[in-house]
């Protein structure tokens, strides 16, 4: 059942929702920015407006460390969100998502590589950690799909084992390196807890590429749909199944390794976010893509707002909570409380 | 008569069992085939194979005098189309939605749905009698409404080959009727070629113009019905006895 | 071992001079040179015993904020801004403080490095590995802050406390005991020789088991059972009980056997801060009671 009944008024509201998720990510944090300089900042750098009252560091806050995180959550909530819908369509599993197909543990393993490498080669290495995790996440992809090739077509049920298989093999290996490091491993639990802190150069190439895959993917919104029908049918009704398989799987693959490699492993998102927005707008891709994509681009900065935040107002502490424990927590009430509303059981 | 499909010499196997052996068929321009046979003996597949479901592994499928494997999918998708047997979906699309999916062939990737599309829908649905189910979700009909919802895409995809696969199985006799009624439509009003797989052997004795028996993989008999189904064949492939009586049009029939 | 506190004595007074007319600047263990302003300089200590030198420095108002693990003096530290933890500063709160340095004993991963370098804001960042380094990063501390006198004194007062124990030890002319340095368990995790707790025991008259060049391995219990040592010096804090149930595969070992097992203050023996000596003292006590 679809509690919007025309998909263009839920996604103008999803779309209000983001830009008020921007703003009060952006307004919000562990130092108190009085709005109307926040306000002012942002302006700034539209309008080339001298801001009065405002100082340097709040600047500084505000536009080097605030901004780049939220624009980061961004980029990364709208990345594992379309990537978990694409999945669940192809694989026509409602738990398929990045860390069920191995892609997480991979760039996880890729990251925890170079740290080892930095460590035995030089610290050099350190600076190629995104790519590092890039091609960890990419690599499982193929590892993935070629465990799952049989006679020329993949079958669905042995993407999802291989998935799991792989994701067993590279967390393996992942804590492998973390036995060699010792006491040197906190640098990859880091990773795997997952954070949108630290400052990373090429995050608007990032956001472009994501960008333009996600837009890419969106062309391919029928041929999701049909892929509903089961393979045989949607041949039949012209959808070249195994390329579009290959295709998305690979596109997907790659915008999830690329968020990876910049935060870390976040958890949950792929699958909160597709399953609240196939409850809300209905199942058709024409309208889950970007309602997906809009809501995990709001939900991800949402959820680092909190955890930034909410320490320092309990514990008057600096430390912040890792990004996917507040997710989880405060996305599974929120999807049962939508399951329970929805009147429709859908893959349950 | 033109060639519509055209098997030569294939064979399709299942991770290297053999189902289908040296099958070799026509399917003629608006004829109206049904298949018959036993459970197991590749009905399924055989349609598999000629729609290019399945690829065979020696042999070729030609539709129209070209090899099936040179049509792009869209294309292919215009010319033929197929129900099969348990027809789903996972998701909870409405009726009118998984209409609309027949239209898929038509709609280019940059496109919206055209009128025509939409006029196309519609008519399938109205021919199919689920208009006023339109917007209703398929999960919440009942098996023979379901049905009818699939041959309406069918319908809609307006391909000049229908295959279908056991379109009344599970269904109630007014609906069986029913269906068999507008696949004769089809055809004679239409002009489209209809081949369809069924166990119930009157239904295919008195509306498919030509029979093709399988047992085991290979093509047993074929031909009209009167030559097809008689005493001897059917004990030999499905090894039971029967009657078999004719009616006002010289239609055979069988009593159990 | 006294010899080389004796020297790093030496080169304090042969440099002494020439580092007051310098002043303002030191260079971190990465060999990075860093310099702040001679008067009102922001610090914010992401190091527990950084913070702790920092305040037998004489730098109190100089400090606008501790991490989250600074917790002495505590009548010092409560009056801090916290910081975040040292692997996850709080970048926010640290460029709102706008510190002039800011001060680590740990490496942070490298994006967080990079947000500091963006922002402008310079790290200092030590590692001592042994007694000997830790004086001298109080050393780079008192030449970094323009307090070299009160480093200085800091210093000579830790080298003298120091020096007495090693006296003790020496004079008795003792064999030093085979200890393991138990910094964590499930699994052990042990304190090499080239670490500073594996330093303070070394001084301590203790023989650190095992010799290997990690600085904190993690061993099985085989390995320990087959080292045997003599004393256990844990790293961590635990109650009898808890011990037993943890050691129970090993307890057939020397050290458990006869009950040489010593738990120093965490926060005194591990910390590359002025408690140390005090952990020495401890320590030194417990391995050769009949020296003192």
């Amino acid at each position: 059942m679809k509690i919007f009944k025309k998909s263009y008024a839920g996604i103008i509201l999803l779309c209000l929702v983001l830009v008020g998720s921007f703003f009060l990510s952006v307004s919000l944090g562990s130092v108190k920015v009085p709005l109307k300089s926040t306000v002012q900042i942002l302006f700034t750098k539209l309008y080339d407006f001298t801001p009065q009252n405002v100082q340097d560091v709040q600047f500084d806050i505000i536009l080097k460390i605030r901004v780049p995180r939220v624009f980061l959550g961004m980029i990364v909530g709208a990345s594992l969100s379309i990537a978990g819908l694409v999945f669940q369509a192809l694989l026509k599993n409602p738990l398929a998502d990045p860390y069920t197909l191995g892609i997480s543990a991979g760039a996880a393993f890729g990251a925890g590589l170079s740290i080892f490498l930095s460590y035995v080669f030089g610290a050099y290495f350190k600076n190629f950690l995104p790519l590092f995790a890039f091609m960890g996440g990419v690599a499982t992809v193929f590892f993935v799909y070629l465990l799952a090739r049989t006679r020329g077509r993949v079958q669905v049920l042995t993407i999802i084992l291989s998935g799991v298989i792989v994701s067993y093999l590279f967390s393996s290996g992942l804590v492998l390196i973390m036995s060699l490091l010792g006491d040197r491993s906190h640098e990859v639990i880091y990773w795997l807890m997952g954070s949108l802190a630290g400052y990373h150069k090429f995050l608007l190439q990032a956001g472009a590429i994501t960008f333009v895959f996600i837009v890419f993917t969106f062309l391919f919104y029928r041929d999701l749909d049909l892929m509903s029908l089961g393979d045989d049918q949607a041949k039949s009704l012209g959808v070249n199944t195994e390329f579009v398989r290959l295709l998305l799987f690979s596109t997907t693959s790659f915008i999830t390794a690329i968020s990876v490699s910049l935060t870390g492993t976040i958890g949950f998102v792929g699958l909160i976010i597709p399953h609240s927005m196939r409850l809300l707008f209905g199942p058709q891709h024409r309208s889950l893509i970007p309602a997906s994509v809009i809501a995990g681009a709001s939900f991800l900065p949402l959820s680092d707002t909190l955890a930034r935040t909410l320490p320092g107002l309990l514990f008057q502490g600096g430390m912040e909570i890792p990004v996917g424990v507040v997710t989880s927590i405060f996305g599974s009430p929120f999807f049962i409380f939508l399951l329970m509303r929805g009147k429709k059981r859908y893959w349950f | 008569m033109k060639r519509a499909i055209t098997a030569k010499n294939i064979y399709v196997s299942y991770n290297g069992t053999p189902v289908l052996r040296n099958i070799s068929l026509s399917i003629h321009d608006g004829e109206f085939v049904s298949i018959l046979g036993p459970n197991g003996s590749g009905k399924t597949t055989l349609i598999k194979a000629l729609t290019g479901i399945i690829k065979a592994i020696n042999g070729e499928v030609l539709l129209f005098g070209k090899p099936v494997s040179s049509y792009r999918r869209r294309e292919f998708a215009r010319y033929i189309s197929f129900l099969p047997q348990d027809p789903s979906t996972t998701l909870p699309f409405l009726v009118k939605d998984i209409v609309m999916m027949g239209r898929f062939p038509y709609i280019k990737r940059f496109e919206m749905e055209k009128s025509h599309d939409i006029e196309a829908a519609e008519y399938a649905m109205q021919l199919m009698n689920i208009k006023h189910l339109g917007k209703r979700n398929l999960m919440e009909l009942s098996g023979g409404e379901v049905k009818r919802v699939f041959i309406a895409q069918a319908v809609a995809q307006e391909a000049k080959i229908l295959f279908l696969d056991e379109p009344t199985a599970n269904l109630d006799i007014n609906y069986q009727v029913e269906i068999f009624k507008i696949l004769k439509k089809f055809n004679q009003e239409m002009f489209k070629t209809v081949v369809l797989i069924t166990h119930d052997i009157n239904h295919a004795a008195r509306f498919a113009e030509r029979i093709i028996l399988l047992k085991n993989g290979v093509i047993y008999k074929r031909g009209i019905p009167e030559e097809v189904i008689n005493i001897e064949d059917l004990k030999s492939v499905f090894n039971t006895d029967v009657r078999i009586e004719y009616d006002s049009e010289h239609k055979p029939y069988i009593l159990i | 071992m006294n010899r080389v506190i004796y020297i790093c004595l030496l080169l304090l007074f042969v440099f002494f001079p020439i580092t007051i007319l310098v002043g303002g600047t030191a260079v971190d263990s990465r060999g990075v040179r860093v310099t702040v302003p001679d008067e009102k300089v922001r610090i914010v200590s992401l190091s527990p015993g950084a913070t702790e030198i920092l305040y037998k420095l004489e730098l109190k108002d100089e400090v606008v904020g501790v991490s989250d693990f600074c917790n002495y003096p505590p009548e010092f530290v409560s009056t801090k801004p916290r910081m975040g933890g040292y692997s996850t500063p709080n970048l926010e709160k640290i460029h709102s403080v706008s510190p002039h340095v800011v001060l680590l004993t740990t490496v942070v991963p490298l994006h967080i490095k990079n947000h500091f370098e963006m922002l402008g804001v310079p790290l200092f960042v030590t590692e001592p590995k042994s007694f000997s380094q830790l004086l001298d990063m109080i050393y780079q501390f008192g030449l970094l802050f323009n307090r070299e006198k009160e480093a200085y004194n800091l210093i000579v007062d830790m080298s003298e406390e120091a020096g007495k124990v090693t006296n003790a030890i020496r004079s008795r002319s003792i064999t030093p005991v085979r200890t393991f340095i138990e910094i964590w368990y499930n699994p052990f995790y042990a304190a090499g020789k080239n670490t500073l707790a594996g330093d303070i025991v070394t001084l301590a008259g203790g023989r650190v088991v095992p010799e290997i060049e990690n600085d904190y391995p993690r061993l099985n219990e085989e390995v320990i059972l087959e080292l045997n040592p003599e004393a256990i010096v844990l790293g961590h804090d635990t109650d009898r009980e808890q011990f037993i149930d943890i050691h129970k595969n090993v307890i057939k070992i020397y050290a458990i056997r006869n009950n040489k097992v010593f738990i120093p203050d965490p926060d005194e023996f591990l910390r590359p801060g002025p408690r140390v000596v005090k952990a020495l003292n401890e320590i030194a006590r417990f391995l050769h009671p009949e020296a003192f």
